[in-house]
């Protein structure tokens, strides 16, 4: 069975170095090149037609996203994983959205870094466990819509109250512009969040916008 | 007749005036009421003796008097006239005297009248004179300018100060061709906003940008009043020098922020891009190793220790890494890196509480945010979040970050113990008030509005305006 080509893009010398030793040790696969730039890095995928490229996302001259969308438009049947040093879900978004089909994070042991490999080069897609959790338990999902479950329905000045709220207005402007007191705001706010189990000021924005109330 | 008489007599006594009856040559008295003894302190009949009138009144209007008396005399034509007599106890008393001129049966003429004693009327005058001289005085030479308009918005009166300021005189004002408004507010948008102040006339002050007639720019800040006949007066300075000052200050605390924050960026970069990549090399070095078949047990075990420690000291430089700058800011932008920070919070800084981040109008990651605003929204929110940590109590911190076309705004708020703000930002400096005040003055450089509103729970509102 033919070995796997691999192509590997990594400004840092070490760390290439190191991934090239552990790569061709691996059965199956073996590293046909690298490079230290976006640029180098889609000139060498044209050049050298690897089955798999791991793209680190910060690097010089052209960032690994740009080079990624790069190679998805010139040579569509290299399938490219994202590396990157940064636990953040926006680095996942920006490497899925030029086209990576698998996203491993540099501190991830290096076994994933081979299933990955192997998957993508079935045509599979491959996400880190690390990562996985993060879009798990990113904080976008934790604000998890929630509605009247207590089933009371907000008075007419608690829906008023929650809307200036909801529309960025602090207690103390809301009893300004409603002639109450700031402790009436501040308990119609208590009030109303309870009655819908709202928990943050963060999950009354989502409720109103739900509602319609932005 | 009787009954006229003693009404006569009673009116005649209640004045605060003199009744007085002369012939019209001689000037003598042939009457006088009771009255004048009490005003002019001698007894009536001296009045009645000749030339009394003329050697009682003030040597500055004796001889006027006479010649205008005379002369209205002469022509047979009533009068009335202002002028001083002096008391018997030497005193001044103004008198309005209104005279009648009639002719005798035989010729000759006879006056009738009544003095009036206007003394206090006077004295007021007198006073309001020196006032009204008082004010000129401070209306010329206040440094401070002084602009009377009318009820049209029309320059009536300008004093020294704010001549000497623009370099127009009021005549000039007066012969100028429209409005001089136009010429001290060429920008059409100052120009409709000094309108805007001058018939708002609220009695704030308000800063403008202003030119002088040689074409130099002057900086003023004006409040304006309306008086009750529906004119205005402006007062207003020079803040020229403040202004400059305040840029300068402005300008070298730009110039601090920056170069702290590329000194935090090329330290982050250091440790993330360099150790951070050192570190990945060497976890891949022991993996390597560890792949060595048929190794002794103490080798693999101290294999592993060496992998755990050496993951934990990448996640420690990372973790520094983030809070000096995170790359995510710069790469990717505000929303990912709040949202980042917002994650990481809990796990990173403080078990006890959970940040609820929530973002809109950052649905394309290509438009981003001028840069400044970006690094100055995300240090408020993570100051306003280790003041959360350290002062508050909170359990639950919302991050709401919402852009829309013509502004960005950033809502942070804990549910925490709160705080008396206003007088907290009055009182002493302490690491929490720097914090506060270097948020704020970190908006105000990025030209944005910042609100602090604490309760129950604190309510931070950023809001910076996009051109």
């Amino acid at each position: 069975m033919e070995k796997l080509k691999i192509l590997l893009a990594e400004d840092h010398r070490i760390l290439r170095e190191g991934l090239r030793r552990l790569i061709d040790d691996a059965p199956n696969m073996q590293v046909v090149g690298e490079a230290d730039d976006g640029v180098t890095a889609w000139q060498k995928t044209k050049e050298l037609e690897p089955d798999v490229v791991l793209m680190d996302l910060s690097m010089p001259r052209l960032n690994g996203a740009e080079a990624t969308l790069k190679i998805r438009e010139l040579c569509p049947q290299v399938k490219v994983i994202a590396l990157t040093g940064h636990r953040a879900t926006a680095y996942l978004k920006q490497a899925l959205r030029a086209g990576a089909s698998g996203y491993v994070l540099k501190q991830a042991a290096f076994d994933e870094l081979i299933d990955a490999i192997q998957t993508v080069a079935k045509g599979g897609s491959y996400i880190d466990r690390a990562s996985q959790a993060l879009i798990v338990h990113s904080p976008i999902d934790n604000v998890a819509f929630k509605g009247e479950s207590q089933g009371k329905p907000l008075s007419e000045r608690e829906v008023e109250v929650m809307s200036l709220v909801a529309n960025g207005y602090t207690n103390k402007e809301i009893a300004n512009k409603l002639a109450i007191s700031v402790k009436t705001v501040e308990s119609h706010k208590t009030n109303s969040m309870q009655k819908l189990d709202l928990k943050s000021r963060a999950e009354v924005v989502d409720y109103a916008r739900f509602r319609g109330w932005i | 007749m009787r009954e006229n008489s003693t009404l006569y007599s009673k009116l005649v006594n209640s004045l605060d005036g003199i009744v007085w009856e002369a012939d019209g040559e001689t000037f003598q008295f042939t009457f006088v009421s009771p009255q004048a003894e009490k005003i002019l302190g001698y007894p009536i009949k001296q009045w009645l003796e000749p030339n009394f009138w003329r050697d009682h009144t003030h040597p500055d209007d004796t001889d006027w008097c006479a010649a205008f008396c005379l002369d209205s005399t002469q022509r047979r034509r009533d009068h009335e006239f202002e002028y001083r007599m002096i008391a018997a106890d030497g005193s001044i008393v103004w008198l309005h005297d209104i005279v009648s001129v009639k002719t005798e049966p035989d010729g000759r003429p006879c006056l009738r009248g009544i003095m009036l004693n206007i003394t206090k009327r006077k004295r007021a005058e007198e006073e309001l004179r020196k006032q009204s001289e008082l004010l000129q005085k401070i209306f010329d030479n206040i440094p401070v300018m002084v602009c009377f308009r009318d009820a049209d918005g029309n320059v009536q009166l300008v004093n020294r100060e704010w001549e000497r300021t623009f370099g127009w005189t009021l005549d000039d004002i007066e012969s100028h061709n429209g409005d001089i408004l136009t010429e001290i507010y060429p920008d059409a948008v100052n120009h409709r906003q000094a309108r805007d102040w001058i018939s708002a006339a609220s009695g704030e002050w308000k800063d403008f940008r202003s030119k002088a007639r040689d074409g130099s720019i002057v900086y003023t800040t004006w409040a304006i009043t309306h008086l009750s006949n529906g004119t205005s007066v402006s007062i207003g300075q020079n803040v020229t020098e403040r202004k400059r000052n305040d840029d300068e200050r402005q300008r070298l605390l730009q110039r601090l922020i920056t170069a702290h924050e590329d000194e935090r960026r090329h330290l982050s970069r250091e440790l993330h891009d360099n150790i951070g990549q050192y570190l990945s090399a060497l976890l891949l070095g022991l993996e390597s190793l560890a792949r060595i078949p048929e190794l002794p047990t103490s080798a693999v075990n101290q294999l592993s220790y060496l992998k755990e420690t050496t993951k934990q000291f990448e996640l420690d430089v990372h973790g520094f890494a983030l809070e000096l700058r995170p790359t995510v800011l710069d790469e990717l932008g505000l929303e990912p890196a709040l949202s980042t920070l917002a994650r990481e919070w809990g796990r990173r800084h403080d078990q006890r509480i959970k940040v609820a981040f929530n973002s809109t109008g950052f649905e394309n990651p290509n438009e981003r945010l001028p840069f400044d605003f970006e690094v100055a929204i995300y240090r408020v929110v993570q100051e306003a979040l280790t003041n959360a940590s350290r002062h508050s109590n909170a359990q639950i911190v919302s991050v709401i970050l919402e852009r829309n076309a013509t502004r960005v705004r950033v809502i942070i708020e804990d549910d925490g113990d709160g705080f008396d703000a206003e007088q907290f930002m009055s009182g002493p400096v302490d690491t929490h008030r720097l914090g506060l005040m270097g948020m704020q003055e970190r908006v105000q450089l990025a030209g944005g509005e910042f609100k602090i509103d604490s309760g129950a729970g604190t309510t931070i509102v950023v809001t910076i305006p996009l051109s």
